[in-house]
């Protein structure tokens, strides 16, 4: 039963990640017919100056994203830009370079030393982080064709429970977590291995990466940005950087009002309602809860992290070289078993069991490290949510999250000042009226 | 504003008819797709029917022509239907931008004027509690996921049977199989008790055991433990260990070196190259060190153990020092740079981890030599040469013992010691004999002889306990070990930068050009042999049980008297 267990799990995960990444296979022709096959060869690398290209507009899709949210503050503007960054970097430059790929690369440059991170993966890395540590989010707004694609889409946004929002909202630390660690260990990218939008960029693709990606996007007519606000590991790099931000989003670009027309305009649940100085509990129940939260942080962390410790067995996993460890282990025990391709090339080019095994411990050692340190980031991630929703905030105005908004610019437009100042017909009901008036 | 209901109605018209569109082009495609797999090439029930068929009857004519047909008919199939996938994915992405864009512009232009929610402010304390509430339960979950994986032990690995590679024991193997670094036991360069070929000819295949081509070109010398012999090769950009067997050379494995440097060496010769420095081991395992400062170790069995980087060397030909290995450290001689710029260390790193345990730093500017270790009043000294100064170290601490001015200029040349001396030459300054038993300068005091004859420039000097043998553009030079005095000099027609080797009373020479020189100093030169090998020697060459070791430029020759 044990050993079927395992089968069935080291099975299930070849199996997934061969049925993503299935190429249909295609012999040479059984009889000589004159015909030259073709030497299989791989694509050269990106030519320097089209790298430069890439990384120009990158720089420029920022810089004009950020100018159209905070100065132009105009929706059409964004859209059209959010178009182009789809047409190229989606659709022209298929999904690759990503700036959320590129968090694996950096990850891999940082513990396997025989690698170095190209400078355009570098250039997509920090750009991003940099400009929403200055000015919020501008990379999603406008030129992260992931976004833009489920932008495009969303047709009828249903507003997602406050609650349920809270606790997916963690989803992207714990696959961020996850990612870093499997790259780190050389293990797999999974960022990219599970893009969900990368096959329609390319019109091609696995049928459960086909499938997944037009399910999230038949989830996105509804439900705004599923991708980046419940999974982007990006998403939860930027929301910190985005938190510290110097200049943020402004809904209105006069003094709040409190009209509350812009409440319901997010689709994406990203703007704060003002809080009353005085809420309902009293401040010492409120006091001792987030005390008690503080004190659970350390212990949070150490049990996460043991906790991480423990599925660094199935991690490890995802290493091609543990999974072909694991494949002659288990063909050594039960000659019966079919030699799997992997296991018969190893055979034929190396056959050093014992070197391979060694390799395999290492790589699943070093996953047990990772493992406490994923866990641990996570009881860390889990406890600073929870303490931030134990402590008490006072808030005048109606104002973006400045962690998740995604600087769309659509609330903009719900805002009479906003209205006035571009001319646009306002609600009779609102205040603003009166002001102008 | 009057047609706006018009506009609206139409749009949503056509967004349905695009819908009807999509439905009915991904319909097709999932059929299409279907209907492929069951015609696959790879799979094709008829195909393999008729491949049957052709066993059972190879010569049947009509079989393979029946084959041939369908096998045609298969390929031209798949082709299409790849053709037609792609369309239709072309149609439904023009299908999609026709239904999001038509309702887009519906819900623009139905859009209206923005009203205040009807629902009252929500209860912030409330709201907070679920927050809580639903962090807390992603929390549980991720926990009761791993206890759920812990708790199941069919998702648990179990362990592979080796041994750990840090606690790997010594390897025991006989003495006369052990050549575990530059210039063999304790960098001396003799091999006693063997029985090694003098005349061989890899020509003639005369005392020629096996001869394999090295993947990668590099001037490390071969080292040997039991039946495994190791050997590096570098190029600007591949770093690599070979282990071959002793036995027949097969090779049994190699391993690509990947410390982490960051940049390549500006200043690398083709004369020194990338893989000058001779890996070294201790029996639990293999150290290899590269021009870019990378240094890793690996098991026996080829697996890494750990790799690093010392820093790029700043190096005017070309990092050469070779690392040894002593008592769980492996020393690294690591100069570099100009005199004074203070970037020169020698380095003691953790064997089993690679870790710096300590480094010392030596004022010498960029050098060529390797240290060795020697045993003076019964403790270890880490002895290495350098401009001006030849120094002992502590192996335990780094902490300098001792320290003779003596060298100058560049100094690629090693030490070595002999009846309790410390024997060293390098061209334009001396060569001289050292007590080590000193503490502090000991330049005025502890030179028990110094002249300056027959000084060599890259070729380490030979001790044989009576002589000092020293080796300068081809030049020998042979002085009293006891004084210095000359007692014969002999010209060998060929230059020569590796390093003498001594088996019995046999001295081995690889020359640059090819030939391997081997002859005997007791009684003047005598030439007992000159082998040529066919290609440039440049590696010092390692003996084990009966067998002499070459590298030239492109192969691994091994030869020994019962060789075929």
């Amino acid at each position: 039963m044990k050993v079927w267990g395992r089968r069935c799990a080291g099975l299930a995960m070849g199996l997934t990640a061969a049925w993503v990444a299935a190429v249909e296979r295609f012999p040479p022709p059984d009889f000589e017919s004159g015909h030259q096959l073709p030497l299989t060869s791989t694509p050269g690398a990106r030519a320097d100056w089209w790298q430069i290209v890439d990384l120009g507009l990158l720089a420029i899709g920022l810089a004009v994203a950020t100018w159209l949210v905070h100065k132009r503050r105009s929706r059409k503007a964004v859209i059209v830009l959010m178009l182009g960054s789809l047409l190229y970097f989606g659709f022209y430059r298929a999904g690759c370079i990503c700036a959320i790929g590129s968090i694996q690369n950096v990850a891999l440059g940082l513990w396997q030393p025989g690698y170095v991170v190209p400078w355009t993966v570098l250039g997509f890395f920090l750009l991003p982080l940099i400009v929403a540590l200055f000015w919020g989010r501008s990379f999603c707004a406008g030129v992260c064709p992931h976004g833009a694609l489920q932008d495009a889409v969303l047709i009828k946004p249903l507003k997602v429970p406050h609650w349920l929002e809270s606790g997916l909202r963690l989803l992207p630390w714990i696959y961020l977590g996850a990612a870093i660690l499997l790259a780190a260990t050389g293990s797999a990218f999974v960022i990219c291995r599970y893009d969900p939008f990368v096959g329609i960029f390319r019109l091609s693709g696995g049928r459960i990466m086909i499938a997944v990606g037009v399910a999230l996007l038949v989830l996105s007519m509804f439900v705004g940005r599923p991708y980046c606000r419940f999974l982007c590991p990006l998403g939860a790099l930027l929301s910190l950087c985005s938190r510290f931000s110097k200049w943020f989003v402004r809904i209105t670009p006069s003094e709040c009002s409190k009209c509350r027309l812009c409440e319901d305009s997010c689709p994406f649940g990203a703007i704060h309602q003002p809080l009353p100085e005085r809420p309902a509990e009293s401040r010492r129940q409120a006091r001792r809860r987030l005390g008690w939260l503080v004190l659970a942080l350390p212990a949070l962390v150490v049990l996460l992290g043991w906790a991480g410790s423990r599925i660094a067995d199935p991690l490890s996993m995802y290493h091609p070289r543990v999974q072909l460890a694991e494949q002659v282990r288990m063909q050594a025990e039960d000659e019966s078993l079919t030699l799997t391709d992997a296991v018969d090339a190893f055979y034929v080019q190396d056959g050093q069991v014992d070197r391979l095994y060694q390799e395999a411990t290492a790589i699943r050692d070093g996953f047990e490290k990772g493992g406490w340190w994923l866990g641990g980031f996570l009881g860390l991630v889990i406890g600073l949510a929870l303490v931030q929703h134990a402590m008490r905030h006072w808030r005048e105005d109606y104002e973006a999250d400045r962690a998740h908004c995604l600087a769309c610019a659509r609330c903009f437009d719900t805002c009479p000042y906003e209205r006035q100042r571009r001319g646009l017909p306002c609600n009779p009901a609102s205040p603003e009226t009166e002001v102008t008036a | 504003m009057k047609g706006r209901p018009q506009w609206i109605r139409s749009l949503r018209l056509t967004a349905g008819a695009a819908i009807i569109f999509c439905v009915i082009v991904g319909a097709f495609l999932v059929l299409d797709n279907f209907r492929g797999r069951t015609t696959r090439l790879v799979d094709a029930e008829a195909l393999a029917v008729l491949r049957q068929s052709l066993l059972d009857s190879p010569k049947d004519e009509a079989v393979k022509e029946s084959i041939r047909q369908l096998d045609h008919e298969l390929r031209v199939d798949y082709f299409a239907r790849q053709r037609r996938t792609r369309q239709g994915a072309w149609l439904l992405l023009a299908g999609a931008v026709v239904i999001i864009a038509s309702l887009s512009l519906a819900a623009g232009l139905g859009a209206s004027t923005p009203l205040p929610p009807a629902h009252a402010l929500p209860d912030v304390a409330r709201r907070a509690s679920q927050s809580r509430w639903a962090v807390a339960a992603v929390g549980a979950m991720l926990l009761g996921a791993a206890f759920g994986v812990a708790r199941r032990p069919d998702l648990t690995i179990p362990a592979l049977a080796v041994t750990p590679p840090g606690d790997a024991p010594v390897v025991e193997v006989p003495v006369e199989l052990r050549w575990p670094r530059f210039r063999g036991p304790g960098g001396l360069a003799i091999a006693t008790g063997q029985s090694t070929p003098i005349r061989f000819d890899p020509g003639t295949g005369e005392k020629l055991a096996w001869r394999v081509e090295i993947p990668l070109t590099g001037q490390s010398s071969p080292i040997v433990w039991g039946n495994q012999i190791f050997v590096t090769g570098a190029n600007s950009s591949t770093r690599q260990l070979y282990s071959y067997s002793l036995e027949d050379g097969k090779l049994l494995w190699q391993a690509n070196v990947i410390g982490g440097a960051r940049a390549m060496p500006e200043n690398v010769l083709a004369d020194t190259g990338y893989a000058a420095p001779t890996p070294a081991t201790d029996g639990k395992r293999v150290v290899a060190m590269f021009a870019n400062g990378d240094i890793a170790a690996f098991s026996f069995q080829g697996a890494p153990l750990w790799a690093t980087n010392l820093g790029v060397p700043v190096n005017i030909y070309g990092h050469a020092a070779s690392p040894i290995l002593w008592d769980d450290l492996v020393i690294v001689q690591f100069d570099q740079g100009m005199d004074g710029d203070g970037s020169s260390f020698l380095y003691a790193l953790d064997a089993g981890s690679g870790k710096v345990r300590w480094k010392t730093p030596r004022e010498a500017p960029n050098t060529w030599s390797t240290p060795i270790i020697i045993e003076s009043g019964g403790a270890p000294q880490i002895v290495s040469t350098g401009s001006p100064w030849i120094v002992a170290n502590n192996p335990t601490d780094g902490a300098e013992i001792w320290k003779v001015n003596l060298f100058y200029g560049e100094v690629v040349t090693a030490p070595v010691f002999a009846n309790d001396l410390v024997y060293v030459a390098s061209a334009f300054a001396y060569a001289a004999a050292i007590r080590p038993d000193g503490e502090g300068d000991l330049t005025e005091s502890h030179i028990l002889w110094k002249n300056d004859l027959g000084l060599p420039d890259i070729v380490s000097p030979l001790c044989d306990g009576e002589r000092l043998l020293l080796c300068m553009a081809g030049m020998l030079t042979c002085l009293n070990a006891a004084d210095g005095e000359l007692l014969w000099e002999h010209d060998l027609e060929g230059d020569a930068w590796a390093s003498p080797t001594m088996v019995g009373d046999a001295i081995y020479l690889p020359l640059k050009d090819g030939d391997l020189v081997v002859f005997t100093m007791k009684d003047g030169y005598e030439e007992l042999a000159r082998n040529p090998m066919g290609e440039a020697l440049n590696a010092s060459i390692a003996v084990a049980g009966g067998n002499i070791l070459v590298r030239g430029s492109d192969h691994l020759f091994c030869f020994r008297e019962e060789a075929p």
